[in-house]
């Protein structure tokens, strides 16, 4: 209610009180406090003074009771009296004694009553006198009334009743009336003592109320006022700032929360408006950039749209620079032969000029020469201008300002803005020009560049053509053996890279010393049987000299009286030009690659060059066949006689052994005695014999072995079979030998070796070579083969105590026809082709032989085969 | 009555072996020298078992074997083949042109007669 609109101000006592109020250098909590203290003060006092009246009250009241109860005292007596005078009289009356003790009872209780009033009224002290003195009368005649009563002395008691006693009642009655009245009147004046003291705090209660309540609503305005004052003001001063006032300042009293309040809103008042004033400043700022990036990226995508054109771009800088700069208008002028054109213009100045010289003498000429840029404020005065000083009287210009375009610090031409009166240009639109000179040179770069770039492009597309078709050409080469498929690719690629229309590779025959056509592209049937038919020597005029020449010739323009009869069917099928390469090895005439073009013309030199790439190309495709034709001619022989040779070996192996067959079979039967029993002389010979054929028969098996193996004709017949029993055939046949020798001889089988699948009669026959060889070389000591199974392979061990193998020989004794030294050969016999033998083999079965040796100290062989050979050569 | 071997064999040194070897022992033996006349021999004396040489002029051994043994009533005679050892695979040959043994070049006349021996127990 207080902040509503109908505020008015206090007067000025008030509003001194209330600024007095807001100026005290207390919180305002405190200010409540001290009014809230004051006010419940005022009540504490207020109670007070009202306990003090009803305490006046009260003992008024106790006044009044006081003299109440007097009032019933004396009645009390005045009423004893009475009742006494009654009693003494009815017992007068009736003389019973009962009566008189009434009487007397009654008188006794007199005396009580008598007491209570002299008590409660000590103040009248001269009546309660004659009272007691009246009652001491009034008891003493009674008294004798009842004596006399009792003595029967009647008339004696009432004389005594009616001189004494009643008189003496009387007087008595008097006397309490006067105590009443007296009393009574005392009362009225204490009733009226007490009326008056209730108005008075009654007076003083509402007067000190009231006053209270003034007090309260007094402090209460006076502090409101003290807050809500600056409120308003602070409130007010809220309003100006947020309508963009931030000049003001606000003015208030308060040393309080307000007080600070203010000083806050006055501090960030002024803080605001120099952030405002910093915004407005930075917005303007801003704006102006955008305006000129926009103007920038307008030029940007001018530039873009159009990399070819200058033109739309150099509009575009001159509209902006114009613009931006606050200029009436803007040109651009370019270098073009010592003299600057005008390329772009946009504003309302004349210019009467396509070019002029450059020179200092000019604003952009001197812009120019000078790389600088150049500010004049009023060229029609400028008398160190004296070309444009003339331009700028005729033209009607006065401030001029010039920028030059620099490219890498070389001027290509001028940016200029004008205006036609003399009002300078600030340092941003200087820069601001400067900015859109450098523009327009990117723009102009960019074109430059982008043309460059396509050209490059053009160049590089036809390179890589060029580098493609060599590519395929290469690949023909290389993939197919095929000639007729390589030079048809040749020629084709050829006619299409060189843009001829038809084209031939003829192949030189040195023993018909003729050229004739191999491959052609682009030719009619009929052309190609017609010039099949024509044939080209070398005195040929176009391919005989070429290739006599050994370097490319070529016929822009076949005429009608060309000498080479190839030529003039070539022109009456519609050629005219004629390119041709000859195909050269170094003193040797290969051919000729010939291309055609319908349009007569000279072949430029990089076709002529790709033509002779192209001619490298074929010439070595043409070697390449005649070589690949040649080696499969040799492979072919040697195919041959590797058969011859095998068929050779087998035949005569068969033809050896016949014969060696009787050899044997007839000394055998001498042997066993079937001819009779012979001298002991010629048995020994015979043996002798036996042994030697038995030795040719090994040497001409172990030949056909190796040779069936040689030849891959050698194949392994798979079957079950027992290492153990292999063992065993080996020692049954090598351990007569072991012990001729007096060698120890052991075999050593592990227990439940599985089976094996292999060809047991090669494996037999690699382990008797193995074990005899060791017998054969071991001179004393012993020989030991050990057999067993780990990993699914089975594993044979033969050691022997022989001479052993030096390191170098351990590798070389599994090749054919090797021993450790050939003297051992002829001591100890054999082919040296044994090892190489068992080597295959066990090869073949996919397991491995190896020897570890210490010369002197023995060899151990050691043969792995795994279990399931067959499986295991399948799956390799 | 003593048991007859025919022997097919070309060559003369190889049937004197045999002719000695035999000699020695109670078996009769009858020889021809190529594989047509062994074919024949053996269906005109029915002999109680056959040597056969393998590369025979005429006819070969196998071809001989065949022949021998599509006759019912030759069936019955076992033959052993007496082949060279160059060529690989011959005993398989051998055995498939219904060959009951089978014995490689050079032979020895001792384990001949052994092989004999066992086929005619």
């Amino acid at each position: 209610m207080i902040f509503s609109a109908s505020w008015t101000k206090p007067g000025s006592v008030v509003t001194r009180l209330i600024g007095w109020v807001a100026r005290l250098p207390v919180r305002v909590q405190t200010k409540l406090l001290i009014a809230f203290l004051s006010i419940v003060g005022l009540l504490i006092v207020l109670g007070a003074v009202g306990l003090q009246v009803l305490s006046g009250v009260n003992d008024q009241t106790t006044e009044l009771i006081k003299l109440q109860r007097r009032i019933a005292a004396y009645r009390q007596v005045q009423h004893d009296t009475t009742n006494q005078l009654y009693s003494i009289s009815t017992a007068l009356l009736l003389q019973d004694e009962r009566m008189l003790d009434a009487a007397l009872r009654q008188l006794s209780q007199f005396g009580y009553d008598l007491d209570r009033m002299e008590f409660v009224a000590t103040s009248e002290v001269g009546v309660l006198g004659q009272v007691r003195r009246e009652y001491d009368r009034f008891t003493a005649g009674v008294r004798r009334v009842a004596d006399l009563i009792r003595s029967g002395r009647t008339e004696e008691a009432r004389k005594v009743q009616l001189d004494e006693i009643m008189p003496s009642a009387d007087r008595l009655e008097r006397l309490t009336n006067q105590l009443v009245n007296m009393a009574e009147a005392d009362m009225v004046t204490a009733i009226e003592v007490t009326e008056g003291a209730y108005d008075t705090s009654r007076l003083i209660v509402v007067s000190f109320a009231v006053g209270s309540i003034l007090l309260a609503l007094g402090l209460g305005y006076v502090i409101s006022w003290s807050l809500v004052d600056p409120v308003k003001k602070i409130e007010g001063r809220l309003r100006q700032i947020a309508g963009g006032d931030f000049a003001q300042q606000v003015a208030v009293g308060n040393r309080d929360e307000l007080g600070a309040l203010a000083d806050n809103v006055n501090q960030t008042s002024a803080q605001l408006g120099r952030l405002y004033l910093e915004i407005e400043t930075r917005n303007r700022e801003l704006t102006e950039t955008l305006e000129q990036q926009m103007a920038t990226s307008a030029i940007l995508r001018t530039i873009a749209a159009s990399p070819t054109d200058i033109q739309p771009v150099l509009n575009a800088v001159a509209e902006s620079a114009a613009k931006l700069c606050d200029a009436y208008d803007a040109a651009i002028l370019l270098e073009d032969g010592g003299s600057l054109a005008i390329r772009a213009h946009h504003g309302p100045i004349p210019i009467d000029f396509v070019k002029w010289p450059i020179s200092r003498d000019w604003v952009s000429g001197r812009a120019f020469v000078d790389r600088k840029t150049v500010h004049v404020s009023d060229l029609s005065t400028a008398d160190d201008f004296p070309a444009g000083r003339q331009m700028a009287v005729r033209l009607g210009h006065r401030t001029t300002l010039a920028a030059p375009l620099l490219r890498e610090d070389e001027a290509i031409g001028s940016l200029i803005i004008r205006r036609v009166e003399i009002r300078p240009f600030d340092r941003k639109q200087i820069e601001l020009l400067t900015t859109f000179a450098d523009q327009a040179v990117i723009a102009i770069e960019n074109v430059r560049l982008f043309q460059e770039v396509q050209a490059r492009t053009a160049e590089l597309a036809r390179s890589v053509a060029e580098l493609e078709a060599l590519g395929e050409v290469t690949k023909a080469v290389n993939s197919t053996l095929d000639l007729d498929t390589v030079l048809q690719t040749i020629v084709a690629k050829a006619v299409q890279l060189s843009d001829t229309d038809a084209g031939t590779i003829y192949v030189f025959s040195s023993t018909r010393q003729q050229f004739r056509p191999r491959a052609t592209y682009g030719m009619s049937d009929e052309l190609v049987a017609a010039i099949s038919g024509q044939p080209i020597s070398l005195n040929d005029p176009g391919i005989g000299d070429a290739a006599r020449r050994r370097e490319p010739v070529q016929v822009p323009e076949l005429g009608e009286e060309t000498p080479s009869p190839v030529q003039k069917i070539i022109r009456d099928a519609g050629y005219r030009g004629v390119l041709i390469v000859p195909l050269l090895r170094p003193n040797k005439i290969v051919g000729a690659l010939v291309v055609r073009r319908r349009k007569p013309g000279e072949f430029d030199e990089r076709v002529v060059h790709l033509m002779e790439t192209f001619a490298a190309q074929s010439v070595l495709a043409i070697q390449n066949a005649k070589l690949f034709r040649e080696i499969e001619e040799k492979s072919q022989e040697l195919e041959a006689a590797s058969r011859h040779k095998s068929q050779f070996l087998a035949n005569m192996s068969h033809e050896l052994r016949t014969p060696l067959n009787s050899v044997l079979g007839f000394t055998e039967l001498l042997v066993d005695g079937i001819y009779g029993e012979l001298p002991d002389r010629a048995k020994a010979t015979v043996a002798r014999v036996q042994a030697n054929g038995r030795h040719l028969l090994g040497l001409i098996n172990d030949v056909l072995d190796l040779s069936k193996i040689e030849a891959g004709q050698l194949t392994l017949a798979f079957d079950d079979y027992s290492l153990g029993q292999i063992v065993r055939t080996t020692a049954a046949a090598v351990e007569p030998l072991a012990r001729e020798k007096g060698l120890a001889f052991t075999t050593t089988v592990a227990n439940d070796l599985p089976t094996g699948r292999g060809d047991e009669r090669r494996l037999t026959q690699v382990l008797l070579n193995i074990a005899g060889n060791a017998i054969k070389f071991t001179e004393s000591g012993s020989v030991d083969i050990l057999a067993g199974a780990a990993d699914g392979r089975f594993e044979i061990v033969v050691r022997d105590t022989g001479p052993g193998i030096a390191p170098k020989d351990q590798a070389l004794i599994f090749e054919e026809f090797q021993q450790v030294d050939s003297s051992s050969t002829r001591q100890k016999g054999g082919t040296g082709l044994g090892l190489a033998i068992s080597k295959r083999f066990v090869q073949m079965h996919g397991g491995t032989i190896t020897v570890e040796s210490v010369p002197g100290s023995g060899a151990t062989f050691r043969i792995t085969i795994p279990i399931d050979a067959e499986e295991r050569v399948q799956a390799a | 009555m003593s048991k007859r071997i025919l022997m097919v064999e070309d060559t003369e040194d190889n049937r004197q072996i045999v002719r000695d070897l035999i000699a020695t022992t109670e078996y009769e033996l009858i020889e021809a020298a190529d594989g047509a006349a062994g074919v024949t021999a053996a269906a005109a004396q029915k002999p109680d078992l056959i040597l056969m040489d393998i590369q025979l002029p005429v006819m070969d051994g196998y071809e001989a074997t065949r022949r021998i043994k599509s006759d019912p009533a030759l069936r019955h005679i076992p033959i052993i083949a007496v082949t060279s050892y160059a060529l690989s695979g011959d005993e398989a040959k051998a055995l498939a042109a219904g060959c009951d043994g089978y014995i490689a070049k050079p032979f020895s006349p001792r384990q001949l007669l052994a092989k004999v021996q066992e086929l005619l127990a």
